[in-house]
């Protein structure tokens, strides 16, 4: 007998039985579906993470200083950055001022203002589109000038260019003299909704010229860590512990943790969802079982008949495969629509799961129907013809 | 010279050495050649049907020795078994045995199926096995939807499909009213007298009266073995 014939007599058994088939089929479909679902919003999820961390920028070091009497470290801090250029490519304040920004008529009272210094962008990962950057001889000279982020443009020009018109912040005029790409990220549109002026302007604007938070960029992952170890020692001597404080930390840090973290929830997540297709499997061998036993009249015939005891594992093996498979690829049907459609609500992206994680989802849907299908294959070819026909 | 069919000293019992003990043959011989039309006639629970089984290599005995067509049957792998229960044996059942799923057609091919025999020589050699016994217009239905006479006549298109050299038929008109029964036996009938060995069990004495050869057994002994002329 040729597999071909014992597929076709596979799927004819399983045809007769269709709701148990389908039934039996339904373990390994919600197994199936929910490992593809699991993994693949996990997966999304990360990506985002990712794509998150890489919109604000790698090798982030955030550094605040608060202190009471002690005077402004501001310039010391970026010199002393500047001399660290084996490990730093910019330093910038990164207080924020909150006010409305008005533009003729309209007016925009959400965005974020920024006081950087010329290295901002650096930093903080934006890109010029238009115009220019910020200067040092602008940071040095108190110029009236500043660069806004995309949203900003959108608000208040709308298509029109902005650079060389004036806007007024906190009722201060500055002149715009560039214009930031948006970053375009899933994560909405709000770190374009900013606006850079020289921090040397916060005289004007939060009326004092202590800066408290900052940002400093380093060139790469080993660089952050040193670059920290520098910049405590280097704070530890400019503030006093009685009138201040400080703290340097790394997003570098968090990023792993995140990372770690997602890591642990598609494991788990993975596992569990492992196991309702072990669950699954066993229902197809319980089934089986119960198909063997039906059917021992049948299997008595067949070997009466001439069947071998290869040809009727055969065929029971390839019926639980066959329900096994056909399960796995509606599992596949139903994740990858849930996953399109979870992925949107939940995070608003499209999401589809992995080719690879498709076919292995497939692939081993079968395994487990050879698996669990084995043990009652080999019961039903080894019952004694005329036993099996004696049966009722 | 060898025989076709040899038992010697054979002994079916289940459950041996238990108080349940069960003698279902104790000690057949007998001899049968090719083209023979035996009948074993006994009555219910007289162990005919354990004979059928075993000379249908379903069974095998508990002591003796079955020679078919020279092998010793004791000594035949289950791969040798099949192809001898597949080739060499059409077995016809009281109960027909069709597979209720299956419509008579792909019941008659099964043997086939399992010859390897491709698709069109399969489905030409059912059809005609069919045509045969007169249910060539019958191909597409299952067995629940034919009489017990029709479902009979396939279970015999079935055996004689893979043209065997023994057909066994076990009470084939048992279950049958006896218009139908005749029919069915006319067949068997038929196929003896094409060279086939029949070898037919029955309880009832006006079906063995047609064989040329009757076997009476009794509590699992053969007691009685007879030949007479019989209008061909």
């Amino acid at each position: 007998m040729n597999t071909n014939q014992a597929f076709k007599m596979s799927v004819k058994s399983i045809l007769a039985n269709k709701v148990r088939s389908f039934l039996t089929m339904l373990g390994i479909i919600i197994g199936v579906a929910a490992v593809i679902v699991l993994v693949s919003l996990v997966s999304g999820m990360q990506r985002q993470m990712q794509e998150y961390y890489a919109s604000l920028g790698t090798n982030k070091i955030n550094v605040s200083v608060y202190t009471w009497g002690s005077p402004d470290i501001t310039s010391d801090l970026y010199d002393y950055c500047l001399s660290l250029d084996n490990l730093v490519t910019g330093v910038t304040p990164n207080s924020t001022y909150w006010g409305t920004v008005k533009y003729l008529t309209k007016t925009v009272t959400d965005a974020q203002v920024y006081l950087g210094s010329d290295q901002y962008s650096v930093c903080s990962n934006y890109q010029l589109a238009s115009g220019r950057d910020l200067s040092y001889m602008d940071v040095l000279k108190y110029k009236k000038v500043c660069v806004i982020g995309s949203k900003v443009k959108e608000s208040l020009f709308n298509y029109a260019d902005p650079v060389g018109k004036t806007i007024v912040i906190g009722g201060n005029s500055f002149k715009v003299v560039g214009v930031y790409a948006s970053k375009g990220t899933s994560w909405g549109d709000w770190m374009d909704n900013m606006i850079v002026v020289p921090y040397t302007l916060n005289r004007l604007l939060n009326k004092t010229t202590q800066m408290t938070e900052f940002v400093v960029k380093a060139k790469s992952a080993d660089a952050t860590t040193e670059a920290i170890t520098r910049l405590n020692g280097f704070l530890s001597t400019r503030v006093d512990s009685n009138t201040g404080y400080y703290n340097v930390y790394s997003e570098n840090t968090w990023q792993e943790q995140g990372n770690q973290q997602t890591m642990m929830l598609s494991l788990v997540l993975g596992g569990i969802a492992g196991i309702s297709l072990l669950v699954g499997g066993i229902g197809i061998m319980n089934i089986m079982l119960v198909t063997v036993t039906e059917r021992t009249r049948e299997i008595g015939i067949r070997k009466a008949i001439g069947a071998e005891r290869r040809a009727i594992i055969t065929q029971f093996l390839i019926e639980s495969s066959v329900i096994s498979a056909m399960g796995g690829v509606i599992g596949i049907v139903v994740g990858t629509l849930l996953t399109l459609v979870l992925g949107k609500v939940l995070m608003q992206i499209v999401l589809f799961p992995s080719l690879a994680m498709t076919i292995g989802a497939f692939l081993f849907s079968v395994v487990i129907g050879v698996g669990f299908g084995l043990y009652p294959a080999v019961k039903a070819s080894a019952l004694q013809p005329v036993e099996a026909l004696r049966a009722e | 010279m060898e025989h076709f069919i040899l038992l010697e000293d054979v002994y079916k019992i289940y459950n041996e050495g238990l108080e349940s003990e069960v003698r279902a043959l104790s000690g057949v011989n007998l001899t049968i050649e090719r083209g023979e039309f035996v009948a074993i006639i006994g009555s219910s629970g007289s162990g005919k049907s354990t004979l059928m089984n075993i000379l249908g290599c379903l069974d095998i005995p508990t002591y003796g020795e079955y020679i078919m067509d020279g092998h010793r049957v004791s000594e035949l792998s289950d791969r040798e078994l099949s192809r001898i229960r597949n080739r060499e044996i059409g077995f016809i059942f009281q109960g027909f045995n069709l597979i209720p799923a299956l419509n008579a057609l792909e019941n008659v091919e099964l043997p086939l199926i399992y010859q390897g025999m491709g698709g069109e020589t399969r489905r030409e050699r059912a059809m005609e096995a069919l045509d045969r016994v007169g249910l060539g217009n019958r191909a597409g239905h299952k067995p629940s939807e034919m009489s017990g006479g029709q479902q009979q006549r396939v279970a015999i298109a079935r055996a004689i499909a893979t043209r065997p050299a023994i057909i066994m038929a076990d009470e084939p008109t048992g279950n049958l009213d006896s218009r139908t029964g005749e029919h069915v036996l006319e067949i068997l009938h038929g196929l003896h007298r094409e060279g086939a060995t029949v070898i037919l069990i029955t309880h009832d004495n006006t079906v063995a009266s047609t064989a040329a050869r009757r076997i009476r057994i009794m509590d699992g002994r053969i007691v009685e073995d007879t030949r007479q002329e019989v209008a061909v």
